[in-house]
């Protein structure tokens, strides 16, 4: 009872601070403190943005821009475990790996965007491919730490019971360190979305970063605005998403 | 037939599990240390041993040699005659740390289904009344679809016996299994353990320092030296059957070998 309370009292302290610096924003401009052509009231971004939610002109870049970071993420997030899985179980694979790993994981991932454009074009699958350079590596990483420092006693019940390597791998080594990958997951779904939109902006054709590099060169200042608070918007619900999907795959992790 | 060779004075004629010549060393920061020298040991099918030693005399380390979860650096276990180099079919170790033992991510039922489910005969049914048996046994029929952590320490100790025991082992391997749990729920699961062993035709190997424990639960002692850990001697256990908590342990019998393997013990310390 107690708690649900407090859990409110500190939930409205952050709002009221939102409303509060909004309400000074909205102050600013209309003092003329900030050139009012390049940055419109809030309440005019708010009333661009509630005209744009209700029309088709959203939902066609939005969708387009999460199937693409949804494609090179989730594929992302399957070779990152079990490649990880891989390198942490397999000694011989981690020798053959490693190196390679380390000389391709500290590149920056934007570097990477300018050949890849040449490669395989401004279209999808660039895009796709650069979200799961980007994301693979964080996954990659966490699972083989994850691996290498998985309790070895419940390595020993495995053994015990008499479990194969698939067995050990799938049902005791991959779910004891679920955990330590859905920490990787969530830097990478961050540098997913960071990246997705990047190409977008240099491609210029379709999804959110394309829409919002559009409306800041024809001046439209009000959408560009909108556009921006709209990737801010798609950035929350993401982590929600996975802040839900992790509350349910790892429920026993913090009961331990 | 059942249990002839638990008696208190039988030599194992047919040995089920051998320990020949077991002796570890291992490698530590340049310096070798060695845990264990030249054990030899017998136990019989439906035989309570007990391996007891002063800490640190590779009690242990002889135990997960025998599970088959470490390699002896000279000498061999046999079960049925055969080298173990892995854990072999039909024995089961017993973990100290139940807490870490368990899987946090599965329930009590599904923790317990681990220990056979990779028997390709058992149909969903089949191991949900399997594992509703076990859990019965331990008297824990009603917690099931619990989690571990949700459980106490002792309750949590009896998911992993219950776990051992659905693997339907003819070896039970035990290292120190109640040394983490309070002296009321030591003396309950000592109980439930010494029930399940006169139950079936279980062989018993346990490890621990706590001598009362021994002389309660076995028929036979293997008393270790300091470290290295050698075979002192193996004592056998006069202490009639069924034992009784509160009794068994004020039995002149019960006394003498206290005595003796207590004397022992400290005189090696």
């Amino acid at each position: 009872m107690n708690g649900a309370r407090e859990q409110f009292r500190s939930t409205a302290l952050g709002l009221v601070f939102i409303a509060s610096w909004i309400a000074t924003l909205e102050i600013a401009v209309r003092q003329q403190w900030v050139n009012r052509a390049f940055s419109p009231f809030p309440s005019q971004i708010a009333g661009q943005l509630s005209e744009m939610l209700g029309s088709a002109h959203v939902l066609e870049p939005l969708a387009s821009t999460v199937g693409l970071l949804g494609a090179g993420y989730l594929s992302a997030c399957l070779v990152g475990v079990l490649l990880g899985l891989l390198m942490g179980y397999n000694r011989n694979a981690y020798h053959l790996l490693e190196p390679s790993l380390e000389m391709l994981r500290p590149i920056p991932k934007p570097a990477l965007l300018p050949p890849l454009i040449l490669l395989l074009g401004l279209g999808a699958p660039m895009k796709i491919v650069i979200v799961f350079l980007g994301a693979v590596f964080p996954v990659l990483i966490n699972t083989i730490q994850g691996v290498r420092f998985a309790d070895p006693v419940l390595l020993d019940v495995a053994r015990t019971f008499r479990r194969g390597v698939l067995g050990t791998v799938f049902r005791v080594i991959l779910p004891a360190c679920l955990p330590l990958i859905l920490a990787g997951m969530r830097v990478s779904l961050g540098l997913g979305l960071v990246l997705v939109v990047l190409a977008e902006m240099l491609t210029g054709a379709h999804g959110l970063g394309a829409q919002l590099v559009d409306a800041q060169r024809a001046f439209r200042v009000q959408e560009m605005y909108a556009w921006t608070v709209i990737l801010a918007g798609l950035g929350l619900a993401l982590a929600l998403i996975f802040d839900w999907v992790e509350a349910r795959l790892i429920f026993w992790s913090s009961r331990r | 037939m059942a249990r002839t060779a638990a008696g208190p004075a039988a030599v194992p004629h047919s040995a089920l599990l051998s320990l020949d010549g077991l002796g570890k060393t291992f490698a530590a920061a340049g310096a070798e240390v060695e845990a264990i020298r030249r054990v030899d040991l017998s136990v019989a099918a439906g035989e309570f041993v007990s391996i007891v030693g002063p800490s640190g005399c590779g009690k242990s380390t002889l135990l997960q040699i025998v599970a088959g979860l470490l390699a002896p650096s000279a000498g061999e276990v046999r079960l049925d005659g055969r080298p173990i180099s892995e854990p072999p079919e039909g024995m089961v170790y017993l973990f100290q740390q139940y807490s870490r033992s368990l899987f946090p991510w599965l329930t009590v039922e599904e923790n317990v289904a681990f220990g056979f489910r990779h028997a390709r005969d058992s149909s969903r049914r089949a191991a949900a009344s399997r594992c509703a048996r076990y859990l019965g046994m331990v008297g824990l029929a009603d917690f099931g679809a619990r989690y571990p952590w949700q459980l106490s320490g002792g309750m949590q100790q009896r998911v992993a016996i219950a776990r051992a025991l659905a693997a339907q082992p003819r070896v039970l391997l035990m290292d120190e299994p109640f040394s983490s749990v309070d002296a009321l729920t030591r003396l309950e699961l000592q109980g439930l353990i010494l029930d399940l062993w006169a139950r079936g035709k279980l062989t018993v190997l346990l490890v621990t320092h706590d001598v009362e424990e021994a002389v309660y639960l076995s028929g036979r002692i293997a008393l270790l030296s300091k470290r290295p850990g050698r075979l002192v001697e193996v004592f056998p256990n006069p202490l009639p059957h069924p034992r009784r908590p509160v009794e068994s342990r004020e039995d002149a019998r019960f006394l003498a070998l206290r005595h003796e393997l207590l004397s022992r013990l400290l005189a090696s310390e």
